[in-house]
């Protein structure tokens, strides 16, 4: 009893901080995307759900789904390089993995605008990449965001594989299981909860990194977070902004709620009792 | 011992440091509110040491911010204010500008009457203006292969894939409107309509759309041609004298920044003695050259140096047909941002 009532206490400076700076600028986005924009671009206290119809009207909703492809495209490519990267930095010695790790984080002790800028000189005509031709392309947007989620995928997979012991793998080696059966049953299901939380690492940044899309798409290319960021900065209307802001935490908060309800043990346990092996 | 001497000594340096700076306070200041990177320091500096008066020199990043913080301030706080016009004539609207004593200005004579009496403030009751941008073309020859005289060159199938355009609504549909022959400013929904149709059909030439450094781009190969503002332009041409800046011939699309001194601004004295100085013409002729932006004090014209003076003074008869662009009403804006965010999903 009294170690719960002294842990509550503990916590007590993140609730703080998560209500003053998480919660309560949630609560006025909210409160405000119910608003009325002025016609000086200020904020007038009159109901309206105008801002809300209005994302269903042409533009925004389409500018959503290609959002959406985008971040799919991304999650995709970022799980067939990170997932494999984790796992087999999981694998090699502790000496290695504290290598591997270190390499992985010295790239963020720079800015990341900076180390961005540094890659679209790169891809420059008069670039080392310039031979490329995609700076201003759908392809450079793709591979700025792959290349800014993908540590998050390598911790996620890397820190449940590291935990994980060879030993349910060479079992199920020993008892006849192929390679292929090996992995799909025991080191894929063992390991899915880092996965699943790489993906979503992954595709919330991919839907919201604007500046992106921006540096490398040439200004064509846009995101969910594009409008966002232009109605806030250029066309003024924060109600709209709002609007926009709530809908895409709404339609997150959906994606990640499904991914957590994803039991992968349980999900291989199932299919295998159904094929009429233990697993 | 040593050691307590020299914690004394630190000691003393901070209580006098302080005094110091208490004393420091009781001089004039002038909190000037603008961009960054507005005034040369030399000029900064010169006026200081001619009037003793500190500029204390507050920067905003966007007109949208600088008039939220002039609006919490009622007017006070700020002496002196350069901002961009649309939002000046919200602010003069709002009352929070205070009407100038132009009598009081000894230079006032030398500022250029073409960039006078805009739309914001058309008895000049509260502005002077400090530099004009003109939306120009830049580009290669060598590289078009065609020459750009005005707006219609930029549809040229040569370009396909090699512009870049700057992400202003206004001015990129306004390009379209003056192509057909129509104003900056229309409210005709017929007539923006049209220039949508005109506009999707730019498309396939538009390869980068950015507002800020576009002129890189420029030099650095990306694309061959754009259109763009005085500064990208200025800074073009000085990076690489074979770029050619065009003003285009359908028309010149144009906005003023005004210079002005707030309702409530704690030392308007102030102000008006900097507002006088920089328009002496030796002063102006080094602010321009530094801004690289049109000049807007005729006398300075001569004195900026050969090098600017082409980039930042307009030809003989420049100005004819063209045109400000001013604050449209509400519904016409939404108009224009739908035609704006259809046309950027037809580049991607």
């Amino acid at each position: 009893m009294k170690s719960k009532k002294r842990s509550i206490y503990s916590a007590l400076p993140l609730y703080l901080f998560t209500l003053v700076f998480v919660l309560l600028p949630i609560l006025y986005a909210g409160f405000l995307s119910f608003m009325t924009r002025t016609d000086t671009w200020a904020v007038e206290y009159l109901f309206t759900l105008k801002n809300y119809t209005d994302i269903f009207s042409g533009i925004y909703l389409e500018t959503f789904l290609k959002s959406l492809r985008l971040a799919l495209e991304v999650t995709v490519i970022t799980v067939l390089i990170g997932y494999p990267a984790g796992l087999f930095i999981a694998g090699v010695s502790p000496k290695w993995q504290s290598f591997f790790l270190t390499a992985q984080m010295v790239p963020f002790w720079i800015n990341s605008i900076v180390r961005l800028y540094s890659i679209i000189i790169m891809l420059r005509s008069d670039g080392i990449l310039g031979f490329l031709h995609i700076l201003y392309t759908y392809p450079a947007v793709v591979a700025a965001m792959v290349y800014a989620v993908l540590p998050f995928m390598i911790y996620s997979v890397y820190s449940c594989a590291v935990k994980l012991s060879e030993s349910g793998y060479e079992a199920a080696r020993i008892l006849g299981a192929g390679k292929a059966r090996a992995f799909l049953d025991i080191t894929l299901p063992m390991t899915a909860k880092g996965l699943l939380s790489g993906i979503t690492f992954s595709f919330i940044p991919a839907m919201g990194l604007f500046f992106i899309p921006t540096l490398f798409g040439g200004g064509k290319i846009l995101v969910f977070g594009n409008l966002i960021e232009d109605q806030l900065m250029k066309v003024h209307n924060l109600p709209f902004a709002a609007a926009l802001s709530v809908f895409l935490m709404i339609l997150t908060g959906a994606i990640i709620a499904v991914t957590n309800r994803l039991d992968p043990v349980e999900i291989t346990r199932r299919r295998s009792h159904r094929q009429g092996r233990k697993p | 011992m040593k050691k307590i001497t020299a914690v004394l000594l630190a000691v003393l340096v901070l209580i006098s440091s302080c005094f110091m700076a208490g004393f420091g306070k009781k001089k004039e200041t002038l909190t000037l509110f603008t961009w960054i990177d507005m005034f040369p320091e030399e000029v900064l500096a010169g006026f200081t040491d001619e009037t003793g008066i500190q500029i204390n020199y507050a920067s905003f990043d966007t007109d949208e911010a600088m008039l939220a913080k002039l609006e919490a301030a009622e007017g006070g706080d700020y002496d002196l204010v350069v901002a961009d016009d649309y939002i000046v004539e919200t602010a003069i609207k709002e009352g929070l500008l205070m009407k100038l004593d132009t009598s009081r200005l000894e230079n006032y004579g030398n500022l250029d009457s073409q960039f006078m009496g805009e739309y914001y403030d058309p008895d000049n009751e509260y502005t002077v203006p400090y530099g004009a941008g003109i939306m120009e073309i830049i580009y290669y020859p060598e590289k078009t292969g065609t020459e750009i005289k005005g707006y219609a060159d930029l549809w040229d199938a040569s370009l396909t894939g090699r512009l870049g355009i700057i992400g202003n609504p206004r001015v990129i549909i306004g390009m379209a409107l003056k192509r057909l022959g129509y104003s900056f400013n229309t409210t005709d929904e017929g007539q923006l309509r049209e220039a949508a149709e005109l506009l999707y059909a730019l498309a396939p030439n538009v390869h980068l759309i950015k507002d800020e450094y576009i002129n890189d781009d420029l030099i650095s190969g990306e694309i061959d041609a754009a259109f763009c503002y005085t500064s990208n332009a200025t800074i073009a041409k000085l990076t690489d004298p074979e770029v050619e800046i065009v003003l285009p011939a359908e028309g010149l699309g144009y906005g003023v920044m005004p210079m002005f001194i707030p309702s409530k601004a704690p030392n308007p004295d102030a102000a008006y003695q900097f507002i006088d100085y920089i328009n002496r013409p030796e002063n102006a002729a080094l602010c321009f050259e530094w801004l690289g932006y049109y000049c807007t004090n005729q006398a300075a014209s001569s004195l900026i140096s050969d090098e600017i003076r082409d980039m930042v003074t307009l030809p003989e008869g420049a100005t004819e047909g063209s045109e400000m662009i001013e604050n449209i009403p509400g519904e016409i804006y939404d108009i224009q941002e739908e035609i704006w965010n259809n046309f950027k999903n037809l580049c991607a």
